[in-house]
């Protein structure tokens, strides 16, 4: 082994060792707190994916990255792991789900997933990345059995999400048959411009990662599944499948396809503008609170893609991670508003209709607070991440002159505003100062820290994102 | 070679029909088997006799084995299925034509396809040279597949774990002596 093969196999390694001992200790009755467990093996994980922060390299014969990029996205990945777990804490119970140490170890592995994936260097390991994050979140989708639109959700993410391996799997044969490599760094030295079946490769490739981040036309099973999961594997999918395979999908479409991106910009362009427009527009006619969230995440996702088509040095790719940090931000803060709003009440599967929040402001000022904060800066209003995010998107686009689509991107911004206000008008003017559903107890410490530090985070990377900025820069500039 | 490739080729792609367009799940899942089957000819046609042995063993013996089981035991072959709406017929009849024609279309034109550094050097078919490479060069990706296997078994318990009576509820030996305990007062 060489040191970048160690530097390579040290997240990784540490995470699913804890996960591990984590469930042999629970077997003997020892395991005393799963959240401490839990959080120690992604804070662990983090530390040592920070060693590679400064290299760009390969390890494992080539099959891995050890660089910035990794370092920075398996950051989001488990920061988004340790929120979510956070929120989850007590609350699984409440909403019917299955409570055992199973479910922690699988938000973990899945975690583990999304690391291979942003490591990846080899279209193979992407999959097999892809595969495990994708199975521990298909289970999880369906833990409480007991409820129809869990079980129909889990069923339906199961059947969508083999589907799109399937798309994904045969992108990945074309473009092994049109180019004789799977590493991705090869492959974007050897693609020649007369290459009809790396193209299709690359055409079913967007396919299988749109059904993946959930890109309109792909986008039909969000709503279902966001609303029939448990709020907190929600939360889970919504942040962290999202960002990893959205890194995974940059770093592909970077430095495999970086070179030809004249072959795939019209279609990116599409799917960016039909996936901010319609998901915009879908919000818009939502009354369960969980659809509306959903669509809203659809049209994150058409934000987050004008960050591909400025690639270079115009600065889309910067502004896509800073992007998916914000939205993971913002989304921890949303979805566990609704998770501690709603658990345990009916509202929970089906039939959360937005005046379930109704007189929350009063009756929660803290979720309140939170709640307001998320919607604003999810609506883009400055100075929150939110904004920020939007802001660097957008002059990518337009340094890299896409004005048009800079354009549509606004007006759809203005039209979320409605729908991202009629949350807080719900909360806040609708004339009753109590829930209607009382939570069976007051606010845990565990999901209050939570929201606090999403809450802080949003504010702060929205005052302060030239903190941050370099980091990415740095991520970005090991790509190559 | 190029003979025995096209004879194989039409079996296969009529019993992929067969899969299909049989009305009794049971059928299709024979069919199933033949499919899987004359796809590992394929691959021995190519040289990776190895590949083609796991194909029959894996595929074509154990899983489908399972699937047959499965549906006898779920009682889902007492008619036949259910059609689908003419609708969904028509526009995966559509959609799967142009895929096709696509294909056709790029495969044709392709004029030369590189060889691969991995492929073709004629030692895929040695069982000992795919152990050598799973754990030398692709050692990375075997172990994340023992996770990938990991994760999965821990998710079937997950799903399969009945309430009442559960197999891992948090203190598994406790649990596991208890319902030997019962098990011994029963049969007293």
């Amino acid at each position: 082994m060489n040191p970048n093969d160690v530097l390579a196999a040290l997240p990784l390694g540490v995470l699913t060792a804890v996960t591990m001992t984590m469930l042999l200790l629970d077997l003997f009755g020892l395991c005393t707190s799963r959240l401490l467990w839990g959080l120690s093996a992604c804070f662990l994980a983090w530390v040592f994916s920070c060693t590679q922060f400064y290299i760009s390299e390969v390890g494992f014969s080539g099959l891995v990255f050890v660089d910035g990029y990794t370092t920075v996205l398996s950051t989001l990945i488990l920061a988004g792991t340790a929120l979510s777990l956070l929120l989850s804490h007590k609350y699984l119970g409440l909403q019917r789900a299955q409570t055992s140490i199973d479910v922690d170890v699988l938000i973990l592995l899945a975690a583990a997933g999304g690391l291979v994936m942003v490591a990846a260097a080899h279209l193979i390991v992407i999959f097999i990345g892809f595969e495990l994050l994708s199975v521990c979140v298909y289970v999880l989708t369906g833990i409480a059995r007991k409820e129809r639109a869990s079980a129909e959700g889990a069923l339906k993410y199961f059947l969508l999400g083999a589907f799109s391996s399937a798309f994904l799997l045969y992108g990945m044969a074309l473009v092994y048959g049109a180019t004789g490599t799977m590493f991705i760094e090869e492959i974007g030295q050897v693609g020649g411009p007369d290459n009809v079946l790396l193209l299709i490769g690359i055409g079913l490739l967007i396919f299988g990662f749109g059904f993946k981040v959930s890109l309109v036309p792909f986008h039909l099973w969000t709503p279902d599944v966001y609303q029939g999961a448990p709020v907190s594997v929600t939360t889970f999918m919504a942040v962290v499948v999202k960002t990893a395979a959205f890194g995974t999908f940059l770093r592909l479409m970077y430095v495999a396809f970086g070179g030809m991106t004249e072959w795939w910009e019209g279609l990116i362009w599409t799917l960016c503008v039909l996936t901010m427009t319609v998901g915009n527009l879908a919000a818009l006619r939502q009354s369960s609170v969980k659809r509306m969230l959903a669509y809203s995440s659809i049209a994150h996702a058409g934000y987050a893609l004008m960050g591909f088509l400025a690639l270079g040095p115009a600065g889309g790719a910067e502004a896509t991670v800073f992007y998916l940090l914000a939205y993971g931000l913002m989304t921890v803060a949303s979805f566990g508003v609704v998770l501690v709003a709603t658990a345990g009440s009916d509202a929970q599967y089906g039939n959360d209709d937005i005046s379930s929040l109704s007189g929350l402001g009063f009756s929660h000022p803290f979720l309140g607070v939170v709640m307001t904060v998320s919607m604003l800066s999810l609506a883009g209003m400055p100075p929150l991440a939110g904004f920020m995010g939007k802001l660097y998107l957008f002059s990518a686009a337009i340094n890299s002159g896409f004005v048009g689509l800079a354009v549509i991107a606004a007006l759809n911004s203005v039209v979320s505003l409605y729908y991202y206000l009629r949350v807080l008008v719900v909360m806040y003017f609708s004339g009753e100062r109590t829930l209607s559903w009382a939570p069976p107890r007051g606010l845990e410490w565990a999901p209050k820290a939570s929201l606090g530090l999403v809450t802080v985070g949003t504010v702060f990377f929205g005052l302060f994102s030239y903190l941050c900025y370099p980091a990415i820069e740095v991520a970005i500039k090991s790509l190559g | 070679m190029i003979v025995a490739m096209w004879i194989f080729g039409v079996l296969t792609v009529l019993s992929a029909l067969g899969v299909v367009f049989a009305p009794r799940p049971l059928h299709s899942a024979l069919w199933l088997v033949g499919t899987l089957f004359f796809l590992a000819v394929h691959f021995a046609l190519m040289g990776a006799d190895f590949i083609a042995a796991l194909q029959v063993v894996v595929y074509a013996g154990a899983i489908m084995v399972l699937v047959v089981f499965v549906i006898m035991l779920l009682g889902l072959d007492e008619g036949p299925t259910q059609n689908q709406s003419r609708l969904t017929l028509y526009s995966g009849a559509i959609f799967c034509g142009l895929f096709l024609g696509l294909l056709l279309f790029a495969f044709t034109h392709q004029l030369s396809f590189p060889i691969g550094s991995g492929v073709s050097n004629g030692s895929v078919g040695d069982p000992r040279e795919v152990g050598r490479v799973l754990v030398t060069d692709f050692l990375y990706a075997f172990e994340v597949i023992a996770l990938l296997l990991f994760a999965a078994i821990i998710g079937a318990v997950l799903l399969a774990n009945d309430r009442k009576r559960p197999l891992m509820p948090g203190r598994g030996l406790k649990a596991v002596q208890g319902s030997a305990n019962d098990a011994a007062s029963v049969e007293a």
